[in-house]
């Protein structure tokens, strides 16, 4: 294959890792500028998403049925979750919040290893038919339901927070929380909320990438910590930077795979991720913090 | 002689200018206070001599010595010490351990010598010691010592972060609104420390909204207005010029 | 304690004591060299995790890629023993010196990012650093790994049994406590706990704090490299397992179990994430017919959630605090009631010595 399609390819098998790790990136900024917590356990919620669905379509539903009783109950454990753990901890410092995401994050891949065992599980893709050709290069139709995912996520995303009043009364908790609770906004809500959401956003995008890649009881870590470096990259307080820092990594592991070394994609996602935190620690699109006195 | 010599000092947050094109020396010894309104640009002058920021234009020189951007540390290091307007001392340490880590410097011992326990790490320690509770007994917490910082009452608090800069025994001491919170027998305590810390040595800058405590202590003020000096002068001339009673001290003093 | 009076010094000895002669009891009372096995771990993991107490509990520094520097320590005494030929004791140090450069490189990069992304950063060194464990085949004999690996010994005398390794571990892990200790009661120590509660102060107040953070982050790193070599000669096999991620998440849990902020918690937080997983692992699959090994896991996340929501200073922490609690309210009620005349030699040190 000459370079050019070789490339081509690399970038299309980006865009589809892109669109997820948008996604989850997402879900990290959206609880990062509403609640000021880094939530680890938004790995799992992609992974809950993946096979609790595919236990669905084994039921018998519907595919279109399973996916949204899927998205559903992982929105309600998102929800649940925030009441339980995050609530009580509300006030705990940063080290002690990562720890206690970190923590639940392991008893939920145990529970997972419980109920669905190491087993990896395939998922009909959601359209038929041979792969399609762009200029030599080939791309799943999986992958352009990926692609599709992630812009109409994004833009109901931004309709939701610029037209609706929840949704300006998240971004409201975003700016200023103690201003915004002053307004008769209430930031607990707001933050049970914003969890139930980015869970959902989460398992939407587990689900999507499983018949891909396959769904296994321990795929929310990696995606997880690949979601938090997306975030980073972008700037973590910032939706935009959020989905640019997703496609970013995506693209550069896909190509990192592909010309350097398959093994190493994962290190050279890091690497890149630490010469930006070390040259722009406030990420690409952040604006730098200010220690106040 | 003078200690500190600042010229055309300017800082901008954004599109708002905190410190602009300020200039004005203190004299070895002094005490001297800032006055202004909120957002006079007082803390901001604090924060750039002690290095917390930086400015975008000017220097600072510090016995004759260009501190201009440098870290706080350095800062420091050369005996500038400061308290803060917003309390931070240490949680979770005893009062007087928090004095010694304001005496910090006095130190050499370093972190291997430490964790091998060499025989000069005792020795300095109890050097250490000493200083704290030299300082400690100087703001009249020495019976406190052992008690952790968070339930100390607060004017307490705030004698005890001055005596923390003071185990540094710096040259020049920067205190940001020492007497706020305080009632009118700790605000008087408090003045007669101030002015007591010339003799040790030091010389002081004071930003501070108590007029009377002020007028009391100080031997020249600047007074600042929207991030520029307004006026200076010995509290007389301060107390008597119509710019500053316009800007500042209102009806308040007339 | 920290005025270092007559009675201070002896209660620090005392706990040393206190501490040696449990441990001789228990290899006395332990004659199955598989359960002594166990308490060889128990030490290994905790000297690691008294490093780790150092940079997060006190320094206030997060880092989730300690596995890699004791999988540094373990891989580097492994092949220059296995493979160059040299004495465990001159590769142990050695390694704690490659360590120590690589954490120094890391540390200089990464220190000045606060919180989350000094977590992410140092995630991130520890999975490239695995993933070099596991990808120069070559080398480390890759995900495979390899053996050969002599036990450790020390001139002509050999510790190739279980109560030998025993003694040799946990007389290394004697030595990083007291090392601890003294760098906590120091002068350095208290710089570090300043900058942990207020950078800005602690820098204004002349400490280099981020000159200290590195320092310390060496440290905390050569105390991983050591506790690697000691499991590199223990085991004699290496493979890359061990030391990714999952290994880092368990040092910090254990340290967060025991309490961050204190010398003696790692010793419990170890000891209590062991046992509990040697229990659950006998118990799970009785109550859970159907349940292999691994489910454990479930319950080690959440009992970390319910201490860390409950008892966020750790198992020590948590227990001193209740104690300490009806003290201090006392102490405070006290202190505003009767300003003036407060007696001198009354006041309770047990907050004081939970930071020690």
């Amino acid at each position: 294959m000459p370079l050019g399609n070789e490339l081509l390819q690399y970038l299309l098998t980006g865009l589809t890792l892109g669109g997820i790790y948008a996604l989850i990136a997402l879900g990290f900024v959206t609880i990062y500028t509403v609640t000021g917590h880094i939530n680890f356990t938004q790995g799992e919620f992609v992974m809950l998403g993946a096979l609790t669905s595919i236990s669905m379509i084994k039921l018998g539903l519907p595919m279109w049925l399973a996916i949204t009783v899927a998205v559903a109950i992982v929105g309600i454990f998102g929800a649940a979750f925030e009441r339980v753990v995050i609530y009580p901890a509300r006030n705990s410092s940063v080290v002690t919040i990562i720890i206690i995401t970190i923590g639940f994050s392991v008893a939920i891949r145990g529970v997972a290893l419980l109920l669905w065992g190491t087993q990896s599980y395939p998922m009909q893709p959601f359209s038929s038919g041979p792969p399609i050709n762009i200029l030599g290069a080939i791309m799943n139709r999986q992958s352009i339901w990926v692609l599709l995912l992630s812009i109409v996520v994004v833009i109901t995303l931004f309709i939701f927070f610029e037209r609706t009043v929840m949704g300006k009364a998240l971004k409201a908790c975003a700016i200023n929380r103690l201003a915004a609770s002053l307004m008769g906004i209430s930031p607990q809500k707001m933050s049970l909320f914003c969890f139930s959401l980015c869970a959902s956003i989460g398992a939407l995008a587990g689900i999507f990438i499983t018949p891909i890649t396959t769904a296994t009881y321990d795929m929310g870590l990696m995606l997880g910590l690949k979601g938090f470096v997306a975030a980073v990259l972008g700037g973590l307080t910032n939706t935009t930077g959020a989905i640019l820092g997703g496609f970013l990594l995506g693209i550069l592991e896909a190509m990192g795979a592909g010309l350097i070394s398959s093994g190493y994609k994962d290190a050279i996602s890091f690497l890149i991720l630490l010469l930006v935190l070390l040259n722009r620690p406030e990420g690409l699109l952040g604006k730098p913090e200010r220690d106040r006195v | 002689m003078s200690l500190l010599e600042i010229e055309n000092l300017t800082r901008n947050f954004g599109g708002v200018t905190a410190v602009a094109n300020m200039s004005f020396q203190v004299n070895t010894g002094e005490i001297v206070a800032f006055i202004g309104p909120n957002g006079a640009g007082k803390t901001t002058l604090f924060n750039l001599i002690t290095g917390l920021i930086k400015p975008d234009y000017g220097t600072i020189k510090f016995k004759n010595i260009d501190i201009t951007g440098k870290v706080p540390e350095k800062i420091a290091a050369l005996g500038i010490n400061r308290t803060f307007q917003n309390l931070q001392l240490f949680n979770g340490m005893t009062v007087v351990e928090n004095v010694m880590v304001g005496a910090h410097r006095h130190g050499k011992q370093g972190l291997l010598q430490a964790g091998f326990s060499f025989p000069g790490v005792a020795k300095e320690e109890r050097f250490i010691l000493a200083k704290a509770m030299e300082k400690l007994e100087l703001v009249g917490l020495t019976d406190k010592k052992d008690i952790p910082v968070e339930i100390l009452p607060y004017g307490q608090q705030r004698l005890l972060e001055i005596a923390r800069a003071m185990a540094m025994e710096p040259k020049m001491l920067l205190l940001d609104e020492p007497a706020a919170g305080l009632n009118q027998g700790e605000t008087d305590i408090l003045g007669d420390l101030i002015c007591k810390l010339p003799k040790m040595g030091m010389t002081i800058l004071l930003v501070e909204h108590n007029m009377d405590l002020i007028m009391r202590i100080s031997h020249h003020i600047v007074v600042l207005d929207h991030g520029s000096k307004l006026f200076e002068g010995n509290p007389g001339e301060v107390q008597n010029d119509a710019k500053v009673i316009a800007a500042y001290l209102g009806e308040e003093i007339v | 304690m920290k005025t270092k009076s007559t009675k201070g010094f002896l209660q620090r000895n005392l706990s040393i004591i206190f501490f040696i002669a449990i441990v001789i009891l228990i290899a006395l009372l332990i004659p199955n060299p598989y359960y002594l096995g166990n308490f060889v771990i128990i030490g290994i993991f905790t000297i690691v995790v008294v490093g780790l107490c150092l940079l997060m509990g006190y320094t206030g520094q997060v880092s989730l890629g300690h596995a890699a520097f004791y999988g540094l320590g373990a891989y580097s005494s492994a092949l220059l023993t296995a493979k160059v030929g040299f004495t465990p004791l001159l590769a142990m140090v050695i390694a704690a010196v490659i360590t120590g450069i690589v954490a120094f490189l890391i540390g200089i990069a990464t220190l000045r990012l606060k919180e989350h992304y000094l977590a992410l950063a140092t995630l991130g060194s520890g999975i490239i650093i695995y993933i070099f464990f596991n990808e120069q085949v070559n080398i480390t004999g890759g995900p495979s790994g390899f053996s050969g690996i002599p036990y450790f010994s020390f001139g002509s005398w050999q510790f190739d049994t279980e109560r030998s390794y025993y003694f040799l571990v946990w007389s290394f892990v004697l030595l990083a406590i007291i090392f601890a200790r003294n760098i906590v009661s120091s002068r350095i120590g208290r710089a570090l706990r300043a900058i942990h509660t207020s950078e800005i102060a602690a820098t204004c107040m002349g400490i280099p704090a981020f000159q200290y953070k590195v320092q310390i982050f060496v440290i905390s790193a050569i105390y991983a490299s050591i506790a690697g070599s000691l499991y590199a000669h223990y085991i004699t096999f290496m493979s890359p397992s061990p030391f990714g991620f999952q290994a880092s998440v368990e040092f910090v849990l254990m340290a967060a179990i025991g309490g961050l902020a204190s010398i003696w918690g790692p010793l419990f937080g170890v000891t209590a994430v062991l046992f509990l997983t040697e229990f659950l692992k006998t118990v799970v699959p009785e109550i859970m017919p159907s349940a292999g090994g691994e489910y454990e896991i479930i319950f080690f996340g959440l009992i970390l959630v319910i201490v860390m929501i409950f008892m966020p200073e750790g198992l020590v922490g948590g227990i001193k605090d209740y104690f300490a609690k009806g003290k201090i309210k006392k102490l405070a009620i006290k202190v505003n009631q009767d300003l003036a005349e407060f007696p001198e030699n009354d006041l309770p040190s047990d907050r004081n010595k939970g930071v020690q």
